[in-house]
C-alpha cells in the first residue's frame, strides 16, 4: 500500500458523519486515514467500519495537531500526495481529481480548494463575511492572492507534506499554515472546489467568537518561543 | 523589617523573570525591569511621589499600584507560556503515541 494518494481526515465525535464520509471516498479506499482526535463517540469504530485506517490521539488537542498526525502517517506509508478533507460531509470526494490535476499537471507544490471559485453556494451570509475579511487579512499580511484561505479541502506533494510542521493545534493552524505557504518558496494554487453546508456542518463550523481564539492564539505565539 | 522582606520578594520575582527570559523575552526582560523599579521606590519612598508627579501619576502610592498591576500581568502572561509549552510536550508525546499504535496495528495486519 506504499505510494500513491493518501487522504487524511480529521475528526473529533463525528459518528454521525464519518462513516457517510469515507463511503464517498471508497474510490480511494484503502488510502484513506482518520485521525480520531480523541473522540468521546464511536468516531473511530464507524470510520473503520466503513474501511478507512484509523490513527487515534489518546486525548484531544484539536484539527491542526489531527492534521500533522494525519500527514506524518501518510508519508510514512510512502505517500506521493496528500489531501486534507473535512469529516463532516462538507466536501466533495469529486473535487479531489482537480486538485491532483493542479498538482501533476500544473506543478503546484501546494493546492488549495477555493469555495469563492465556483458559483456560490448557499453560505450563510455572515459567514462569507467573516471569511472574505479572513481572506483580506490573510493576503495582506502573507502577499498570497487567495480566495478561500480556510478550506479544509487542501492536496499537499510529498515534498510539502514533509516541509510542513504546524505548531497550532487548534484553528489557528489554518491561518499559520497559509503564512507558512506565504514565506516558502513553494507553488501555491487554488482550484474551485464545492461546499455542502447542512445543518450538521454549519453547527462544527466556526463563528465569530472562533475568529477572536485563533487571533488570540496567533498573536500569543509571537510572544514566546 | 518589612522592607526587607518586599526587597527580597522582589529581587526573588526579578530572578525568576531574568530566568524566564529563554521562553519569553518580553517577560525576561520586563520582569527584572519593573521588579528593580519597585526595590528601589521600596528603598526611597519619597522617590515614588516625584517619580509619580514626572509621569503624570497622582501619587506615590498609585504609582506603586499600577506596578504591581503590571508585575501581576507579566507573571499570568508567563504562566500562560509555560502552559503552552506543556501543551506543545503533550502534543508531541500524543501524536507520537498515536502513530506508534498505528504501526503496531499495521505490523499485526501485515503478519
Amino acid at each position: 500500500m506504499r505510494g500513491g494518494t493518501w487522504i487524511v481526515i480529521p475528526g473529533y465525535n463525528e459518528q454521525k458523519a464519518i462513516g457517510r464520509t469515507v463511503a464517498g471516498l471508497d474510490d480511494w479506499l484503502p488510502r484513506v486515514v482518520v485521525v480520531d482526535d480523541g473522540s468521546q463517540d464511536a468516531t473511530a469504530e464507524a470510520a473503520r467500519i466503513a474501511g478507512a485506517q484509523v490513527v487515534r490521539h489518546a486525548v484531544n488537542l484539536g484539527q491542526g495537531a489531527a492534521l500533522m498526525t494525519g500527514i506524518s502517517f501518510a508519508l510514512s506509508r510512502g505517500a506521493e500526495h496528500v489531501v486534507t478533507f473535512d469529516a463532516d460531509g462538507q466536501h466533495r470526494a469529486d473535487d479531489i481529481p482537480l486538485l491532483l490535476h493542479a498538482a501533476v499537471h500544473q506543478g503546484a507544490d501546494v493546492v488549495l480548494g477555493s469555495r469563492f471559485l465556483t458559483r456560490e453556494s448557499a453560505m450563510p451570509r455572515a459567514r462569507r463575511l467573516l471569511l472574505k475579511a479572513a481572506v483580506r487579512y490573510t493576503n495582506v499580511t502573507t502577499g498570497l492572492r487567495l480566495t478561500d484561505a480556510h478550506n479544509g479541502l487542501r492536496l499537499f506533494t510529498r515534498r510539502a507534506a514533509e516541509r510542513l510542521d504546524l505548531r497550532h493545534n487548534r484553528m489557528a493552524h489554518a491561518s499559520e499554515l497559509i503564512t507558512w505557504l506565504g514565506r516558502s518558496d513553494l507553488r501555491v494554487r487554488e482550484v474551485p472546489v464545492e461546499i455542502f453546508y447542512t445543518e450538521y456542518s454549519l453547527a462544527k463550523g466556526q463563528n465569530a467568537m472562533s475568529s477572536l481564539n485563533i487571533l488570540w492564539d496567533l498573536w500569543s505565539g509571537k510572544l514566546h518561543h | 523589617m518589612i522592607k526587607v522582606a518586599v526587597v527580597a520578594l522582589l529581587l526573588a520575582v526579578g530572578l525568576y523573570g531574568w530566568r524566564e527570559r529563554k521562553l519569553s523575552p518580553v517577560v525576561g526582560l520586563a520582569t527584572p525591569s519593573v521588579a528593580a523599579f519597585g526595590i528601589a521606590m521600596t528603598l526611597q519612598p519619597d522617590a515614588a511621589n516625584v517619580i509619580a508627579h514626572v509621569l503624570g501619576v497622582g501619587r506615590g502610592a498609585d504609582l506603586i499600584f499600577y506596578l504591581w498591576t503590571l508585575l501581576s500581568a507579566l507573571l499570568i502572561a508567563n504562566i500562560h507560556f509555560r502552559l503552552r509549552l506543556q501543551k506543545s510536550m503533550l502534543t508531541t508525546l500524543t501524536r507520537k503515541l498515536a502513530l506508534l499504535e498505528a504501526e503496531r496495528g499495521f505490523a499485526s495486519d501485515d503478519r
